[in-house]
């Protein structure tokens, strides 16, 4: 298990710079109708069982982190995820405000009252992102 | 003797609201094997119940005075809004929590013929002034936003932490004695009110 998660960190993670991209990522392997963790090479290295446990846990984790971290650094990852995603700053505001897509990044086991702060914060920052991004226009 | 009266009033309505809390305290339900499993759950959430880390956010100043240079008036409304929301609610799991970790102590102190009437009176005295204080900080938190409420809110947790101490304390001596009950003890092992 142990080995697994070594593996992730350093094969997978440590390539993503940004807290939220890891997340996002985390959140991207997990199937939205079973809500089962999917990963080939950590699968095909070690069992689709240790894949999925591994893959649960670091997105419990990094969930975690990221929700109760101070509101200016959520703000502050948020702006340089929204930056390095390609399109235009304003658009990709304008949807996550209307669709909220950051809602599939919540891992399934976690607490709720924790989750509606990650998702309250997300809120928050996104609303500051765009004030800053209005401005430097 | 007109002097003393304030205080006898004070002590009548203290004892009246403790006799209320009391009673909403007691569970109707009495099977013992069934409120024994209940009560593991309840003193294992309760446990649970306290994060300090999303306490500490939530009434902490450091997202305040962060929100409180940003020039969005959009953001300033949006936490305060969230926040007082999500600190109401935190309030009310707190206070929730702990009275149904009280059921799980009347149940179980109606179960134990060695009560110990000082710890009794201490569990039920920070039990009061838990519940009080929550509501003090919940009207305080409607009326102002939950910002600069830590040092309450980790005098409650104290309070919180000090009552699930005694009562997980007190249930896990008598879960054990009720395990040397149900199990009958090997030849020559030591009787449980020996120890």
């Amino acid at each position: 298990m142990e080995a697994a998660r070594e593996n992730l960190n350093n094969r997978t993670l440590a390539k993503i710079g940004l807290e939220f991209a890891r997340l996002i990522y985390l959140a991207s392997t997990r199937d939205y109708n079973t809500g089962r963790y999917y990963h080939d090479g950590l699968a095909f290295q070690f069992s689709e069982a240790v894949a999925a446990q591994t893959l649960s846990e670091a997105h419990k984790e990094v969930f975690t982190d990221l929700a109760l971290s101070p509101l200016e650094d959520l703000v502050d990852e948020l702006q340089a995820y929204l930056r390095s995603v390609g399109a235009e700053s304003s658009e990709v505001i304008r949807a996550w405000e209307r669709l909220e897509p950051y809602r599939v990044a919540v891992p399934t086991e976690s607490d709720p009252l924790t989750t509606s702060f990650f998702l309250a914060n997300v809120k928050i920052a996104l609303a500051i992102v765009e004030s800053r991004e209005r401005a430097t226009r | 003797m007109t002097g003393a009266w304030p205080f006898l009033v004070l002590g009548l309505f203290l004892l009246i609201l403790v006799i209320l809390l009391l009673e909403r305290a007691v569970p109707s339900n009495d099977d013992p094997a069934e409120s024994s499993e209940e009560g593991e759950t309840q003193v294992a959430l309760f446990a649970e119940s306290f994060r300090q880390p999303l306490a500490d956010r939530l009434f902490g100043s450091e997202d305040w005075e962060f929100i409180a240079k940003q020039e969005s008036r959009r953001a300033k409304r949006l936490f305060l809004q969230q926040r007082t929301a999500l600190a109401l609610c935190w309030l009310r799991g707190a206070r929730t929590n702990a009275t149904q970790l009280m059921r799980v102590h009347s149940a179980a102190a109606r179960r134990n013929s060695r009560l110990e009437p000082l710890v009794e009176l201490r569990v039920i005295a920070d039990y009061v002034v838990f519940q009080m204080l929550c509501r003090f900080i919940a009207t305080v938190v409607r009326l102002r936003g939950p910002v600069m409420m830590r040092r309450l809110v980790g005098y409650a947790d104290g309070l919180s932490e000090r009552i699930y101490e005694v009562i997980a304390r007190m249930y896990a001596a008598q879960l054990a004695s009720g395990n040397n009950k149900r199990a009958p003890a090997p030849p020559g092992a030591p009787s449980p009110r020996g120890r």
